[in-house]
C-alpha cells in the first residue's frame, strides 16, 4: 500500500526534471559518485539475496515449489494471510491517519513519547510478540481457562494470527504519514477551516487527497 | 471492526454446519468423519505422511470412517509448547519423553505416568545418533574420539534448543564416560573439546543439515540415524558416507495420548488405535522404510541390513532419566553453559 | 501524560484523533506488552537482574543493539542516496529499482534469511570471493549485520523518498540565486528539511533490527557469548519451559529499545521544530 503510494507519487515527480533546473541539478560527476555509490549498494545489499532467494527456489525446482503451493496446508496459509491482511490492513489503515492526524497537525505535551509507543511494536521481536499471545490467551495464560471454557479458540487459530499481524504492522501507516503531514503543514487546512468547512469537509477534501 | 465480526460470525456458522453435518451423518449410521491432530517433531515429517495413509486405510477396512490425521512439525520444545499453550492435539509424537513430561506437568493434559501405558517406554520405534561425513570420509573419522582432534569441524544444532542436539551432547558424554578410567570430570573436558570444534550452532536438526550439506561446512554432522539415510537418499550416495560410531545413545522418541483433548473432541477411540498401529507389522514396517528402527523383532530382522550394529547406552541407564539430564547438562548454569564460560 | 494544546489551533478533531489513538494504542500494544511485565513481576528483582545480567545475555544484548545501532546507521547514509536518486535522477532500471525496495519487507523472513546464508556462506557467491582473504561473513557477527542491513533499508528509503518528492523547488531555487555552491545549498538547506525522516528512518531501521529473528538466526551462527542475538536467548529460555526468565529478557529488551527510540524521537522531534519554526516564521 505504501509502496503503491509512493510510486504513484514518484510518477508525479517524474514530470519534473530536476537536472533541468540550474539550481536543483549537481554537476554530472557528483551525479555519478551518488548514483555508483546507491545503486552498487543496492544491487550487493539488496537486490543479490533477492536474486539467491530467486535461485534458492529454482534449484530445488519450481515443481516442488509449486506442488508445495498446492498443499492444503500451504494453500491455507496464503488464505490465512490474505485474511488477516484483509482485516488487519483498514483497522491500521484508520488508526494510522488518526494518529497521523493528532501529531502532525497538533503540538502537545508527551508527543514524543506517544510517537515512541507506535513505534514500539516494530521493535518487538515475533519471538516477544508470540509470547505475549501465549501469556494472555494460551490454556495457561489470563484468559485461557475462560476462553476453553467457552470453547473460543484465539491462538493457534484464525484470530490469533489476526491479531498478531495487526500487532506487527501497527505502525506502518502511522509511521509513513507522520513525516508526509508534517512536511506539508497545516496551512491548507486552516484555510479552509477559516473560510468555514466543517471538521470532516477540511480531512475529507484537503487532507485525503494530499496523502494519497 | 465490522470485518471481525463479520469474520467470526462467518467462522461460527462454519462450525455450527460442521457439528449439525456430523451430528447428521452419525444418525445415519454412514460413514462419520473423523479428523485427528498429531503434534510431532521435524525429523517425523515423511514417516508420518507414509503412517497416516495406511492408517486411513486400515481404519477404513476396520470401522467404514474415514480418518484424516493432520500433522504440525516443529522443534520438538517448541511442539511440546504449543500442546501446553493450547494446541489441541490428539497425540503428541515427540523427541523427548521430557517435552512429554512437561505436557503432563504444566497442563495436566495426561497422567503422569503416561510412559508406561504403551509397550517399550511409549517408544514404538527408536533411533540413534551416528555422523555423516564427506564422500570417502577424507578426514578419517570413525569415532567420537576423532572428533576432539584439531582442525576437524563439527556440526551440531545447539541443545538449548533443539531435542536432536541434546542426545548428541549426550551420546559424546556418554562415549567419554565409558573410556577406561572415565568420570565425569573427563567427559565434561571431552565434550568440551569437541564443542571447541563447532563453528555453527543452528537453532534445529534440520538447520544443521543444510549447513553440512548445502553450505558446505564441517567435516562432520552429528546427526539423526534417519535424517542421515534421508540425507544419503536425497543427495546421492555420492556425496556423503554415513559412519556409525563404536558406542552411541539409544533414542526413543515417544508417543502418547493427550487424553483431555481427545476426550473433549471424542476421539480417544481412534487416536488409541492410531497409537496402537504404529505397533503393528504394518506400523513397524513403515517405521523401518523411514530410517527408524522398529521395537518388532521379526521386522527389524527385515531391516539389519540397514542399520550397523552399536552399541547402545541409555538415558535412563546413564544419566538417570531426562529429568536429571537435562538438569545437569542443559538448564542455566548446567554442563554446556559451563563448557562454554571456561573457554 | 499531560497532555495540553500549546497554541491556539483553529483545527478541529484533535480530542477525537487523540482519543482513539490512545485507545487502539492501548488495547493493541499496551495491554498486551503488559503480559510480559506482569509475567516478569513473578520474579524477585535479584532473580530478575541475575537472569538479564548472565555473561551471555549480556554479550547477546551487545550483539543485537550494537549491530542494529550500526545497521541502521549504513542504512541512514545509503537510504538517503537511493532515495535522492530515485527522486532527483533519471537512470535504466529507476522503476525496477523502486519496485525491489519493498521486497525485504515482503518476504518471509525465514526465506531472506537462507538466501543470505546461502550468498555468504564460504561456498557461496559473494562468501567463496571473500574466503581467499579470510573474511568470514555467514556464522559471524558480520553476517548478522548483513542480515539488518538488508531488512532495514527499505525504511529509509520510504520514509525519505515522500519528503524529498513532496519538497518545494523554491528553497534551493532562492538559496542558489543568492549566490550559495550546490553542496551549501543541500547542506544547510535540504538536509535540515530531510533530517528528522532520516531520524524516522533510522528509529524504524534500527526498531525492526533489534526484535529480527528469522532473517537473522540462520546467518548468525548462533555461537555463545558471540553471535547470539537477544530473541535467541528468549526461545531459550522458553526451551527450558521458563516462561519467567523469557518474559525477564524481553522486559530488558523493550525497555532498551524503548528509551534508544525515545531519544531518537525527542531529536527528531526537537529537528522538526527547529525547522518549522526557522523558514516558516515572519521574517
Amino acid at each position: 500500500m505504501a509502496a503503491a503510494a509512493s510510486s504513484l507519487n514518484s510518477n508525479a515527480a517524474d514530470h519534473y526534471d530536476y537536472q533541468a533546473n540550474p539550481a536543483t541539478r549537481e554537476v554530472l560527476w557528483v551525479r555519478w559518485i551518488i548514483l555508483t555509490l546507491a545503486l552498487s549498494f543496492f544491487a550487493i545489499f539488496l537486490l543479490l539475496p533477492l536474486v539467491a532467494v530467486f535461485f534458492e527456489a529454482l534449484r530445488k525446482g519450481w515443481d516442488t515449489y509449486i506442488t508445495a503451493l498446492q498443499e492444503p496446508d500451504a494453500l491455507s496459509a496464503v488464505k490465512l494471510t490474505l485474511i488477516a491482511a484483509a482485516i488487519s490492513v483498514p483497522l491500521n489503515l484508520v488508526f494510522g491517519v488518526s494518529a497521523a492526524w493528532a501529531i502532525a497537525k497538533f503540538q502537545f505535551r508527551g508527543k514524543q513519547f506517544l510517537i515512541t509507543l507506535i513505534d514500539l511494536p516494530f521493535s518487538v521481536s515475533p519471538v516477544i510478540a508470540g509470547l505475549i499471545y501465549v501469556l494472555m490467551f494460551g490454556a495457561q495464560g489470563w484468559f485461557g481457562p475462560w476462553l476453553q471454557e467457552h470453547d473460543i479458540k484465539i491462538i493457534f487459530a484464525v484470530p490469533g494470527i489476526v491479531l498478531a499481524t495487526v500487532f506487527v504492522t501497527f505502525p506502518f501507516v502511522a509511521r509513513e504519514l507522520i513525516p508526509l503531514m508534517e512536511s506539508q503543514g497545516k496551512e491548507e487546512e486552516e484555510a479552509a477551516t477559516v473560510l468555514g468547512a466543517r471538521g470532516w469537509q477540511t480531512f475529507l477534501r484537503v487532507t485525503l487527497p494530499n496523502i494519497k | 471492526m465490522k470485518t471481525f465480526t463479520k469474520l467470526q460470525f462467518k467462522l461460527r456458522t462454519l462450525f455450527a454446519t460442521t457439528l449439525v453435518g456430523s451430528a447428521l451423518a452419525a444418525s445415519t449410521v454412514l460413514a462419520a468423519d473423523v479428523s485427528l491432530l498429531n503434534v510431532s517433531y521435524d525429523p517425523t515429517r515423511e514417516l508420518y505422511q507414509d503412517f497416516n495413509k495406511a492408517f486411513a486405510a486400515h481404519w477404513k477396512a476396520k470401522t467404514g470412517d474415514n480418518v484424516t490425521v493432520k500433522q504440525s512439525h516443529g522443534g520438538a520444545g517448541k511442539q511440546a509448547r504449543a500442546v501446553i499453550d493450547g494446541l489441541e492435539a490428539d497425540v503428541v509424537t515427540l523427541a523427548l519423553a521430557y517435552d512429554i513430561d512437561a505436557i503432563s506437568e504444566k497442563a495436566k493434559l495426561l497422567p503422569a505416568d503416561w510412559q508406561k501405558r504403551l509397550p517399550h517406554n511409549s517408544s514404538p520405534y527408536t533411533s540413534t545418533i551416528v555422523f555423516l561425513v564427506r564422500k570417502g570420509n577424507p578426514r578419517g573419522i570413525k569415532d567420537w574420539n576423532d572428533l576432539v582432534k584439531p582442525g576437524i569441524a563439527v556440526i551440531t544444532p545447539n541443545p538449548k534448543t533443539s531435542g536432536g542436539a541434546r542426545w548428541n551432547y549426550l551420546a559424546a558424554w556418554a562415549y567419554a564416560l565409558k573410556q577406561p578410567g572415565g568420570n565425569e570430570a573427563s567427559a565434561k573436558d571431552f565434550v568440551q573439546k569437541i564443542f571447541a570444534n563447532v563453528p555453527v550452532l543452528d537453532s534445529g536438526a534440520r538447520g544443521s543439515t543444510t549447513t553440512f550439506v548445502e553450505r558446505g561446512i564441517g567435516d562432520v554432522l552429528l546427526a539423526w540415524e534417519n535424517e542421515a539415510y534421508l540425507a544419503v537418499k536425497e543427495l546421492g550416495p555420492e556425496k556423503v558416507d554415513i559412519v556409525v560410531p563404536s558406542l552411541s545413545i539409544l533414542a526413543e522418541p515417544p508417543v502418547t495420548l493427550v487424553d483431555k483433548n481427545a476426550d473433549k473432541h471424542g476421539t480417544r477411540v481412534v487416536a488409541e488405535a492410531y497409537l496402537n498401529y504404529l505397533y503393528s507389522e504394518e506400523g513397524q514396517n513403515i517405521a523401518g522404510q523411514n530410517y527408524y528402527r522398529p521395537i518388532d523383532k521379526k521386522v527389524a530382522a527385515k531391516y539389519a541390513k540397514t542399520f550397523a550394529p552399536v552399541k547402545l547406552i541409555t538415558i535412563d541407564d546413564v544419566f538417570g532419566g531426562w529429568q536429571k539430564a537435562q538438569k545437569t547438562h542443559f538448564e542455566d548454569g548446567g554442563t554446556f553453559d559451563q563448557i562454554y564460560k571456561v573457554k | 501524560m499531560q497532555l495540553r494544546l500549546k497554541n491556539n489551533n483553529v483545527l478541529p478533531g484533535f480530542p477525537l484523533a487523540l482519543g482513539y489513538t490512545v485507545a487502539y494504542l492501548s488495547l493493541i500494544v499496551l495491554l498486551p506488552l503488559s503480559a510480559v511485565f506482569v509475567k516478569t513481576a513473578t520474579l524477585s528483582f535479584s532473580q530478575f537482574w541475575d537472569i538479564i545480567s548472565a555473561p551471555r545475555v549480556v554479550a547477546s544484548f551487545k550483539l543485537s543493539f550494537g549491530a542494529s545501532l550500526v545497521a541502521a546507521a549504513i542504512n541512514t547514509v545509503f537510504g538517503l542516496m537511493l532515495a535522492w536518486c530515485l527522486v532527483r535522477y533519471r537512470f535504466p532500471g529507476k522503476k525496477l529499482v523502486d519496485a525491489l525496495i519493498d521486497l525485504p519487507f515482503a518476504l518471509p523472513t525465514a526465506v531472506a534469511g537462507i538466501a543470505l546464508t546461502a550468498l555468504y556462506a564460504p561456498n557461496g557467491w559473494i562468501g567463496s570471493l571473500l574466503a581467499p582473504y579470510g573474511i568470514k561473513v555467514a556464522f559471524t557477527p558480520l553476517g548478522v549485520l548483513i542480515a539488518l542491513i538488508f531488512i532495514g533499508l527499505p525504511f529509509v528509503v520510504r520514509t525519505v523518498q515522500p519528503i524529498l518528492e513532496d519538497m518545494e523547488t523554491e528553497l534551493e531555487e532562492a538559496a542558489s540565486s543568492l549566490g550559495a555552491q550546490r553542496w551549501q545549498v543541500f547542506r544547510h538547506v535540504v538536509l535540515p528539511i530531510l533530517t528528522p525522516a532520516l531520524l524516522t528512518g533510522f528509529a524504524l531501521a534500527f526498531a525492526r533490527a533489534v526484535g529480527e529473528y528469522g532473517s537473522v538466526i540462520f546467518i548468525a551462527g548462533n555461537m555463545p557469548m558471540v553471535s547470539e542475538i537477544a530473541p535467541l536467548m528468549i526461545i531459550t529460555k522458553l526451551e527450558q519451559y521458563d516462561y519467567a526468565g523469557a518474559t525477564a529478557i524481553a522486559v530488558a529488551m523493550l525497555m532498551l529499545s524503548f528509551i534508544l527510540l525515545l531519544l531518537i524521537n525527542l531529536l527528531q522531534g526537537w529537528k522538526a521544530s527547529l525547522q518549522t519554526r526557522a523558514p516558516r516564521g515572519p521574517a
